[in-house]
């Protein structure tokens, strides 16, 4: 198992697989910033003042991210970076779904409706372990 | 071995950390360049949905604002005052003006009290019926934000008798103030104002709140 999710397709498979959900993820956040700050402040997790913040600077993180892996450009390091922020998603979901916030994700941008909740959650922990892979050093076995 | 081990290691934190900074620079790029641009055509886009601030005795410099999310057109017509303060007149009334805005305006509890003695604006608790029930200011009908979006009707319907809506919920970061009096505006309401104190000032300012009998 561990081979074969280091095989350097399955890899580049899981690499492309995430970019273009990063990239889905972006760019309707992108272009609108102020949704996504509301988006973020519905959670509750976050002080106020760094809603704008991260609603200005996450998507282009996820973009930046996304472009580096399909671009193969410090893909390992782009995949860590998609790690890193779909383990950050997956436990906000968690978090509001625990609480029983009825909130939309925001994940997307606005286009789709997605309530948090037991779906959102496993979507996420698939989306985490697909990064996860898209991280692993490639081997040629 | 892992998998996650690197002869380069700190390679790829290296540059992990360098994404997340080129990622963060552009994100403040854009939100630089947005509002340049937008000043310069005096249209805030990126503070549309932040709000102006009526304090006790004046309207704020009004942000103009058009559509709202591009999702509708707002009904409301841009209105840009270059005016900063609106003064009330003192022979007519000593409540502020309320503007036609497309959006939403704070108001301080010192001028929503001002509105609920003179019985001048129509008041909205956006909080669920359980909290409302349990004690909201007087007068003030429930509006649920959840209920809301859900039944857009609702909205569409209400009327104020072209009064001001004060809409209020449980203080904090009034979302739920906030999201409804978007959600007002888009269907077609006018005189939005958002009281952001909410329940916690105006109890702790020692106004009377009512109770809904039980049921």
């Amino acid at each position: 198992m561990d081979r074969f999710l280091s095989h350097r397709w399955v890899v580049r498979a899981a690499q492309i697989a995430t970019a273009l959900v990063f990239l889905a993820a972006a760019l309707p956040k992108i272009s609108d910033v102020p949704q996504f700050a509301k988006d973020i402040a519905a959670y509750q997790l976050a002080p106020v003042w760094s809603h704008h913040l991260v609603a200005m600077t996450l998507p282009w993180i996820e973009l930046v991210a996304a472009l580096a892996l399909l671009l193969k450009i410090r893909e390992r390091a782009a995949a860590m970076v998609a790690t890193a922020a779909m383990l950050t998603f997956t436990a906000a979901v968690a978090w509001a779904w625990s609480q029983g916030l009825s909130i939309d994700c925001g994940c997307f941008g606005k286009g789709v409706s997605e309530p948090v909740g037991v779906a959102k959650f496993l979507q996420n922990v698939g989306l985490t372990a697909l990064a996860a892979v898209a991280a692993r050093r490639a081997t040629g076995a | 071995m892992s998998s996650f081990d690197d002869r380069n290691g700190g390679g790829v934190l290296l540059g992990a950390v360098a994404i997340v900074a080129l990622g963060s620079l552009l994100g403040i790029g854009q939100n630089v360049m947005v509002r340049k641009g937008e000043d310069a055509l005096h249209k805030k886009d990126f503070q549309r949905r932040s709000l102006s601030w009526i304090k006790t005795e004046a309207v704020s410099p009004v942000l103009g604002s058009g559509a709202h999310g591009g999702a509708s057109p707002a009904p409301v017509p841009t209105v840009v005052t270059d005016s900063p303060f609106r003064m009330a007149e003192p022979a007519e009334t000593d409540l502020p003006a309320v503007p036609d805005l497309a959006q939403p305006i704070q108001m301080q509890l010192g001028a929503v009290k001002k509105f609920h003695d003179a019985g001048a604006a129509v008041f909205i608790d956006a909080r669920p019926k359980e909290e409302y029930d349990g004690g909201h200011i007087p007068g003030a009908v429930n509006l649920p934000y959840d209920e809301a979006v859900t039944d857009p009707a609702r909205l569409e319907s209400f009327d104020a008798q072209g009064k001001p809506i004060i809409i209020y919920c449980g203080g904090g970061t009034c979302e739920l103030s906030m999201n409804l009096a978007w959600a007002m505006i888009q269907s077609g309401q006018k005189k939005l104002l958002v009281f952001m104190g909410g329940i916690p000032e105006w109890e702790g300012a020692g106004y009377p709140l009512q109770r809904s009998e039980a049921k």
